[in-house]
């Protein structure tokens, strides 16, 4: 595959079901653009009639803590 | 019914027809997708196309005064999309099809005429992110390596080669122009054409950036 087809990214999906409820983390996929990952969020996640929905890329996460390692393996991931 | 009517139904049951067959393609071949994120996504769509070609079918029922269970499609479904048998087949199809239904239905709605009341606005949204999807992954088929794009072209070809005469067909019908269901400046070839090569425009971009 090139570089383009390959390149597929990890999204969060953030929803809220009733106006006034937090926005809630609801699970991760992988799409390579935007287009797709809002398809994918409205197709895979549709359990709820959710009021609001958001996609964002894993590594648009501004790291704030992070948790310590159990295991020194886990600082090469 | 007049002689004349049957052009608007045979309309009606080509785009219920087609959407029937990827509804049903969308499913027995989506299942096998390439990863589970598209395959979800397949499975959801096929149960909207199934809901878009019911709503059809009623539609024409109307118009013929006839109600009958609909068990098959009535034979006008492209011959390409009935064959579909893999994912690149699927994707073609789904694509060329929806592009090609989304001009005639945005064609008649704009034509707004009070005698023929289609109920195609309810769905325009859920084709849109059919069209989407199926353009993005296009997209993804083409820039592939190996045999893939090179199936996926000729997939898109065939498809488009029954959509475009479809389309010259209804463009030119007497009655649909005359009764101004299809207006007679409605350039739905040219805006096929344009639109289905702009795939391959949008890929030749992506390959020379």
């Amino acid at each position: 595959m090139t570089v383009e087809v390959a390149t597929k990214q990890d999204y969060l999906l953030f929803t809220r079901i009733n106006r006034g409820d937090e926005l809630t983390h609801v699970g991760t996929f992988k799409a390579v653009n935007d287009d797709l990952a809002k398809i994918y969020a409205q197709y895979i996640y549709d359990e709820e009639d959710w009021v609001e929905m958001y996609v964002v890329k894993k590594e648009a996460l501004v790291n704030v803590r992070r948790p310590e390692p159990l295991f020194a393996k886990e600082w090469d991931r | 019914m007049t002689k004349e009517h049957i052009s608007l139904i045979e309309l009606g049951e080509t785009i219920a027809d087609n959407k029937f067959i990827l509804g049903d393609r969308l499913v027995e071949v989506g299942i096998s997708g390439p990863n589970l994120e598209a395959t979800l996504s397949s499975i959801a769509m096929a149960q909207q196309e199934l809901g878009h070609s019911r709503l059809l079918y009623r539609w024409v029922s109307d118009l013929t005064g006839i109600r009958k269970e609909v068990k098959h499609q009535t034979g006008k479904a492209f011959q390409q999309n009935v064959n579909i048998a893999n994912w690149i087949e699927l994707i073609a199809g789904l694509y060329v099809t929806n592009v090609a239904i989304d001009l005639v239905m945005r064609t008649m709605i704009d034509a707004n005429n009070p005698n023929v009341k289609p109920p195609f606005t309810k769905l325009l949204k859920e084709q849109q992110e059919h069209l989407i999807y199926s353009k993005n992954w296009c997209q993804q088929l083409l820039l592939d390596k190996g045999s893939i794009p090179r199936r996926c072209r000729e997939a898109i070809s065939k498809t488009a080669q029954e959509a475009k005469e479809w389309l010259i067909k209804v463009e030119n019908d007497l009655y649909l122009v005359t009764e101004n269901i299809i207006p007679k400046d409605a350039r739905l070839v040219e805006q096929f054409e344009s639109q289905i090569s702009e795939v391959s425009k949008d890929v030749a971009k992506t390959n020379v950036g």
